[in-house]
């Protein structure tokens, strides 16, 4: 495989540091939102195996891009409310992990953390205490966004069909 | 809210999940993957649903909308988890490291590469598979979808056989929701009052027998 030129390669670094901090369902939800706005409905339109009328074609690919905005602004309010209220509690000490118990009563820290701290224990369990908060939330987060979906789809349904209509000029498009 | 949360972080299901996640990077990626994976399949079904029950959408346009809702679901999740899981394994993980982040400065690298393994599965399952693979299966399955399922035409009119069973009836609105709950509760208590008229005219019989002896 080909290697990228260093300054290149430390951009790359730096820029993958800054994005892993935003934690792994506010990425998906980036990814998601992303894709489904930039590449599907192009997909849609150009896909060269569909037969589909160009205007069937046309609508199914506007509801691509209406969707990313409403679910990305709906996801970003909700995750953002959702992790703030659980930092908060975090921080006044109300959220504790098994593990993290586990952890300071046998001393068995994971290997990959606490190499990664210099083997200091103290700032090995801050971060294993910030990993498990971190894994809370991404799993909290995805049941959130599942409950969000209902009224997200409901709003772009709402949306994408005045849109579809301004744009596709059809004679019948009753 | 703490009462909701001590039970998931004290539980022994949670506790073994944490554990497998910060120790084993595939684990990680493959769990955000599963996530995804779950999240599409509710989203697709949720589509399919609200389209087919959308007015707005003009009545030709509406079944090809649908399919390629419920044939973009169908395609997401097989091919998601599919090329997710595969771009999570450590092997081609460790080969894209090198050739992008070899010789890079992290400030922690072991953090860098469980957000990598992540993103990389990610863009692979949600990006290549979900919006360009899927589409291009998708919208051919869609087409075959609607002759055969989903709009069938019989004497000048115009059928969908699987809306009889996947339609909603009502739109699932706050006001409706509020409905049905007034609905139910009515229809609880008319039923209890039946059971109470038929146990007082036993009481009534039953007195009556007594009364008689």
């Amino acid at each position: 495989m080909k290697v990228a030129p260093v300054k290149f390669r430390q951009q790359m670094a730096n820029s993958l540091e800054k994005f892993s901090s935003q934690g792994g369902e506010k990425i998906a939800n980036y990814i998601n939102a992303g894709g489904k706005f930039a590449i599907a409905p192009l997909v849609i339109l150009y896909n060269p195996f569909s037969k589909e009328s160009k205007e069937n074609k046309k609508w199914a690919a506007i509801k691509q891009p209406v969707e990313a905005v409403v679910t990305i602004a709906a996801q970003i309010a909700a995750l953002g409310l959702l992790f703030k209220g659980i930092d908060k509690l975090a921080a006044k000490g109300k959220i504790n992990f098994k593990l993290v118990d586990e952890i300071k009563k046998t001393g068995n820290y994971p290997k990959q953390i606490l190499e990664s701290v210099n083997n200091d224990k103290t700032k090995a369990l801050e971060e294993i205490n910030k990993n498990c908060l971190d894994i809370f939330k991404d799993r909290v987060g995805t049941v959130l966004t599942i409950a969000l979906y209902v009224p997200i789809l409901a709003l772009s349904n709402r949306i994408f069909p005045k849109i579809a209509d301004m744009l596709v000029k059809d004679d019948d498009n009753g | 809210m703490v009462d909701l949360i001590r039970p998931i972080t004290q539980s022994k299901f949670f506790n073994n999940h944490l554990k497998k996640v910060i120790n084993d990077d595939a684990f990680a990626a493959k769990t955000i993957v599963v996530c995804s994976v779950m999240k599409d399949v509710f989203a697709y079904s949720v589509r399919y649903k609200t389209t087919m029950d959308n007015d707005k959408i003009p009545e030709k346009r509406k079944p090809f909308v649908a399919a390629m809702d419920m044939a973009s679901g169908i395609v997401t999740s097989i091919s998601q988890i599919i090329v997710g899981f595969a771009i999570a394994s450590p092997k081609v993980q460790n080969k894209i490291w090198n050739a992008l982040f070899k010789g890079a400065q992290f400030k922690n690298i072991g953090i860098a590469k469980k957000s990598f393994a992540t993103i990389l599965a990610l863009i692979g399952s949600g990006v290549i598979t979900e919006r360009i693979l899927v589409p291009l299966i998708a919208t051919p399955l869609a087409e075959k979808m609607v002759k055969k399922f989903f709009k069938k035409e019989d004497n000048d009119q115009t059928h969908y056989p699987l809306s009889n069973y996947l339609h909603i009836k009502q739109r699932p609105t706050f006001k409706n929701f509020l409905a049905k709950t007034k609905t139910s509760k009515t229809t609880t208590k008319t039923n209890k009052q039946p059971q109470d008229a038929q146990t007082v005219q036993k009481n009534k019989t039953n007195n009556s027998k007594i009364a008689t002896k």
